[in-house]
């Protein structure tokens, strides 16, 4: 009898994971996108936030 | 999540005592007779894995029935209830969970004859972590094993039975939005919702920021206004979203049909024989026929104002005559006039005074107090069609015309015998056709709802943008409120492509895993259009496989469903038939962890494969074996 090969849960967190790390990268340019991403927006002021991420437009 | 569950002991409940004990997470098989606690245990799990302490009351459902009754109906006076189940997670923590409760069986019967079923006065649910080090109570518990284990969003599928087997085979097919919708919410990545909560966080933040400089009073309005139109947005972004794929669906149905439809006539009109392209004539002019009544009959539809009532278009020009001539319309409000007036200083513009408070206002107000030129323009414009005669009766006499010219094209077409092969060719184009019109007109009502549905998400896009752009105190944080829109929508994307994406593998793993359980012929496929199907030498119905097929495939669903590694059946192989111990591989090789509450009927060629026969494990109501 042939054995299953098929890990159905693993193979499906993996593909997540997969595209998941796609969306990461494909936002990887987006300012607002590195600190939301980095967890740092709950302690950082919102001068900060916007200083960081509008830069000169921050007026 | 993989964790190892250790044992389930139940007291009390629906009147069953038992302990199910897994001798240290391992394979486990457990022989329990009929009415025995099997759908008991499954149904308490269930419940107490996705119900919270203060949501759980009546909520307890047993097979077909629901809510019923969790507390023992043969006991009269008050009872207490209690399950414990123990578990482990990777890092070998230990885990006990207890759910208690307290309340009174009531079986005399309500005035709809109904039995009066369970009175429960409290549930109390305590979470002991590390043996001790920890203790959590009340609906924390609940909300700590769904963050850390995702209990509650898969405990329907890795605590599994045949009703729910049942509920997933009739979904596959003929539920499929419903099946689409439960592994969209699997493939809900839930980095990307704490993104969106961090995002949605910074919004409320900013917001609050920009009120500081507000009364409270005017604060609370613009707050309160701008997260409704969020709410609405996104509530409505939703529904287009839905209507797109919709849209999507009908429209490969139209396209297939109409592909199969032209395959067809090319098979007719090929062919050799007269009588067929003689009875293909006249498919054609009762088509023709029928297309041309269609136009006549939308034709009379869209003139009923001017042959039902000849004179409206007069009417309405008379009634704008008598306000032009009649009414109080000032003349016609000249807006540059105005707004040289209100130049600061305020002067007015015809007799060169410098404007007081008073004639300011005034001067403000005119626009509201007098017909603005959409007004004036209209009540000069003339509302005469030039076409205003239209002659139904002519386009009746047509009409008629055309039905009797059908009825006798439809006679003469069935009066053509043809042999059962070639008529076939044009039952099965017509068919087609009939199905092609059905999702054609569907396909046109969901793009007119898509229209307006997208109209209507540009309004309150715009109507947000209003608000913001009204209150000056907004506006200083309207930049960065704007990359949060922009980073929303693209995290959106991206998340949407992602779930299409893992649907595919999905629909690919689960195909596999169906060759590999019934053979090789067999493959499963996954598609938004047609849901979950098994095929036999690449055709797919659903009917391939018989019931045996389509239980072990709502086995594969659900364990693509569940985020949780062990499984636990009831009743495992009762209709499985040959399959068994392909099943058994199949389960041994994609759990950390199998738990089988079998019947005795069950245990060969299946349960030996998880475990040796010496140590499956009878259970029996120790309350029974008390008395």
């Amino acid at each position: 009898m042939p054995k299953s090969k098929v890990n159905i849960q693993r193979e499906i967190e993996e593909i997540l994971e997969r595209e998941f790390e796609a969306m990461l990268d494909s936002l990887s340019d987006n300012k607002l996108f590195e600190i939301v991403k980095s967890g740092k927006i709950e302690k950082m002021k919102l001068d900060d936030v916007k200083q960081k991420v509008l830069g000169g437009r921050n007026k | 999540m993989s964790v190892r569950f250790l044992s389930v002991h139940v007291s009390g409940y629906r009147g069953r005592h038992f302990k199910l004990d897994m001798d240290d997470g391992k394979q486990s098989i457990f022989v329990m007779d009929g009415n025995t606690g099997k759908t008991t245990t499954i149904e308490l799990l269930r419940w107490c894995f996705r119900f919270k302490q203060t949501e759980a009351k009546y909520k307890f459902r047993h097979m077909w029935s629901s809510p019923s009754h969790v507390l023992d109906f043969a006991l009269e006076e008050k009872q207490k209830c209690w399950i414990e189940i123990q578990f482990e997670d990777d890092s070998g923590k230990h885990y006990k969970f207890i759910r208690e409760t307290i309340g009174k069986h009531d079986r005399s019967k309500a005035r709809n004859k109904e039995t009066k079923g369970d009175i429960i006065d409290s549930i109390t649910d305590t979470l002991e972590i590390d043996r001790g080090g920890d203790v959590l109570q009340g609906n924390k518990v609940n909300e700590f094993l769904n963050e850390k284990f995702r209990f509650g969003v898969s405990s329907d599928y890795f605590c599994f039975d045949g009703e729910k087997a049942r509920e997933m085979i009739r979904m596959a097919t003929s539920e499929v939005k419903s099946l689409i919708d439960l592994i969209r919410q699997r493939t809900t990545h839930a980095q990307v919702q704490l993104y969106m909560k961090r995002l949605e966080d910074l919004r409320d933040n900013l917001l609050t920021q920009s009120a500081a400089t507000l009364t409270d009073r005017a604060h609370r309005g613009i707050k309160t206004k701008l997260k409704t139109k969020r709410f609405d947005l996104s509530s409505h972004n939703a529904v287009v979203g839905n209507l797109e794929d919709e849209e999507a669906i009908y429209d490969s149905e139209v396209t297939k049909l109409t592909d199969d439809i032209r395959g067809l006539s090319e098979k007719i009109r090929s062919a050799e024989s007269e009588t067929i392209r003689r009875k293909a004539d006249l498919e054609h002019t009762r088509d023709l026929t029928r297309k041309e009544i269609s136009i006549l009959r939308a034709e009379v539809y869209n003139n009923c104002r001017i042959w039902m009532e000849p004179g409206f278009y007069n009417l309405v020009t008379k009634v704008k005559d008598v306000v032009r001539e009649r009414g109080h319309f000032p003349d016609p409000y000249h807006r540059d006039l105005i707004t040289e007036c209100l130049k600061k200083p305020p002067t007015c513009q015809i007799c060169g005074r410098v404007l007081d408070t008073n004639s300011l206002k005034r001067v403000k107000q005119l626009e509201v107090q007098i017909a603005t030129h959409d007004v004036q323009n209209f009540l000069s414009s003339k509302f005469v069609s030039e076409d205003t005669i239209y002659d139904v009766a002519r386009t009746r006499k047509e009409i008629q015309n055309q039905v009797k010219r059908l009825k006798l094209t439809e006679e003469n077409y069935g009066l053509i015998a043809l042999s059962s092969e070639d008529e076939s060719l044009f039952t099965e184009k017509s068919e087609n056709s009939r199905q092609r019109d059905v999702f054609h007109a569907k396909l046109i009502e969901t793009q007119t709802n898509l229209e307006s549905a997208r109209d209507y998400q540009k309004i309150l896009q715009h109507e947000i943008e209003q608000i913001l752009q009204k209150s000056t105190a907004f506006q200083k944080n309207k930049p960065l409120l704007d990359e949060i829109d922009k980073l929303e929508i693209a995290l959106d994307t991206a998340h949407d492509k992602m779930r299409k994406r893992t649907i595919e593998v999905i629909g690919e793993v689960i195909s596999r895993a169906a060759s590999s359980i019934l053979g090789k012929d067999f493959t499963a496929m996954l598609s938004e259009e047609d849901g979950l199907m098994l095929g036999e030498k690449g055709f797919y119905n659903a009917e391939i496989g018989g019931y045996s097929g389509r239980l072990i495939l709502s086995y594969l669903f659900a364990e693509a469903m569940s985020q949780v590694d062990p499984i636990i059946i009831d009743t495992p192989v009762g209709n499985v038939g040959t399959h068994r111990a392909a099943l058994a591989h199949h389960l041994a090789n994609n759990h950390s962890q199998v738990i089988l509450l079998c019947l005795p009927t069950e245990l060969g060629d299946f349960a030996e494969h998880f475990v040796n026969p010496e140590d499956f494990k009878t259970i029996r109501n120790l309350q029974e074996e008390k008395e």
